[in-house]
């Protein structure tokens, strides 16, 4: 998980409120486009949490 | 780092409570989950550089066991083809969703239809522009939701049975978009009871105010959107009354707790994606001032994740799409989005009641109902709806 005090500085950040992070639009945006392949990536948390599910179902089904 | 929090966002569209049976569930969500991925994206970026940005082709989605494909440099002829592929293959995936024997949509292919992703499929297909593709069996998809209503209003989500209002606007919603609902088709009479449906929904609805998934159940702020958005697509938002409507936006209003974060029922914490379900029933019923709308933007800001980008249920929590896509759709109800436009950003505005963009909206011609509020100027984004006039008296 990402600290707060970490600055996304290769990426668009842009300023919604004075007090408050940045709205990083572009992150967002590399988000949602890399899930596709994260969700079939075994490394990756989102296709180690896919994996663990499947197993779950394996275990139902039998 | 909460990792239990991501089981939440991975969980089902309008899943509104974490347990067993939800969390095998999963595996059916896909259909849902690219939906939430390309509105999310089309809230962020200009229509033509969504499908290029995706990056899903139809062997990503369909075969979750393969090793995801290397991307290689492209030309600018090759880019402008990747993005017809891309779009093409996204919408053959919807279409391989498809039940022939039901008449609706599951979650992946070859799996049993559901009104949940029956929706999700209507919805990608609207974003896409392509409700008029051939293979859309659009009186298949209206028979399906038309079946699954029963005797007393309330809609099935399969045939399985089991009965929730969430139901109820995902039918309703369906058949706004297919245009199988409303006084342009000329099969409205024979479509759905839609005046028994919305007496189901009031009949959902509880002392508090509030509504539950079914009569007597629990009032949830997940419900309410579901309850609030089919009354609006259904042109029965009088049904409310006044007193009706200020009770609810009351109740609505005290999910707000301190650190500015809207939670889904009492003594709950808060939660990002009720930045939607809460924003968006306020917002149609035109009282969104009645929650600290700063406060909440600096809710939804704080759980970014400020290195790998998407948005967790609540700070410091693990991000997911669902949660991403519902704190953007949460910035952009609240106007926050907008705000930045001249500074030369470009940002979509989202639909209350369809949720969907409001340029596709109105590019099909959808009309939901939304309430006008003497104390409260109407949303100049809302433009396009129908506003019911404030009565001083419930009906």
């Amino acid at each position: 998980m990402a600290s707060r005090t970490a600055a996304a500085t290769n990426n668009e950040t842009v300023s919604l409120l004075p007090s408050e992070p940045p709205f990083y639009s572009s992150l967002h945006v590399q988000y949602i486009t890399s899930l596709a392949a994260k969700l079939d990536l075994s490394t990756s948390y989102e296709g180690a949490l896919t994996e663990h599910r499947k197993l779950f179902r394996c275990i139902l089904n039998h | 780092m909460s990792r239990e929090g991501i089981n939440n966002g991975l969980c089902l569209s309008l899943t509104l409570s974490f347990s067993f049976s939800k969390f095998v569930l999963h595996f059916l969500v896909r259909m849902s989950g690219v939906y939430w991925s390309l509105t999310g994206l089309s809230l962020l970026l200009p229509p033509d550089q969504v499908d290029a940005s995706m990056g899903v082709t139809k062997a990503t989605i369909s075969k979750p066991l393969a090793p995801p494909t290397q991307s290689t440099d492209t030309d600018t002829a090759t880019a402008s083809a990747a993005t017809t592929t891309t779009r093409q293959a996204i919408v053959d995936w919807v279409f391989d969703c498809f039940d022939e024997s039901a008449g609706g949509f599951g979650g992946r292919p070859g799996h049993d239809a559901h009104l949940l992703y029956t929706l999700s499929a209507v919805q990608i297909l609207a974003l896409a522009d392509c409700l008029e593709d051939p293979r859309l069996q659009r009186s298949a998809v209206v028979e399906f939701c038309s079946k699954l209503q029963q005797a007393d209003g309330s809609f099935a989500g399969d045939k399985w049975g089991e009965i929730d209002t969430r139901f109820t606007y995902c039918a309703l919603s369906t058949l706004s978009i297919l245009q199988a609902l409303g006084n342009n088709s000329s099969t409205t009479a024979l479509v759905v009871h839609v005046n028994k449906a919305a007496q189901y929904i009031l009949q959902c609805r509880n002392l508090d105010g509030g509504f539950g998934s079914v009569i007597g159940a629990e009032s949830h702020a997940g419900q309410v959107f579901c309850c609030v958005g089919a009354l609006a697509i259904a042109k029965n938002l009088h049904l409310l009354g006044a007193d009706g409507t200020d009770l609810l936006a009351w109740w609505l209003a005290e999910r707000q707790v301190d650190s500015g974060g809207l939670n889904g029922r009492p003594e709950k914490q808060a939660d990002v994606c009720y930045s939607w379900w809460i924003l968006s029933a306020l917002s149609i019923m035109g009282k969104m001032s009645w929650i600290n709308r700063d406060k909440l933007a600096g809710f939804i800001l704080k759980c970014q994740d400020d290195e790998d980008g998407g948005i967790a249920d609540r700070p410091d929590d693990m991000a997911d799409v669902f949660h991403t896509f519902f704190g953007i759709a949460g910035l952009s109800l609240l106007g926050n989005l907008h705000s930045l436009e001249d500074q030369g950003h470009v940002y979509r505005s989202i639909d209350p009641v369809y949720a969907l963009p409001t340029d596709v909206v109105v590019r099909l011609g959808l009309q939901a109902q939304v309430l006008g509020n003497r104390d409260e100027p109407a949303d100049k984004r809302l433009s396009y709806c129908s506003v019911l006039a404030p009565k001083d008296d419930s009906s």
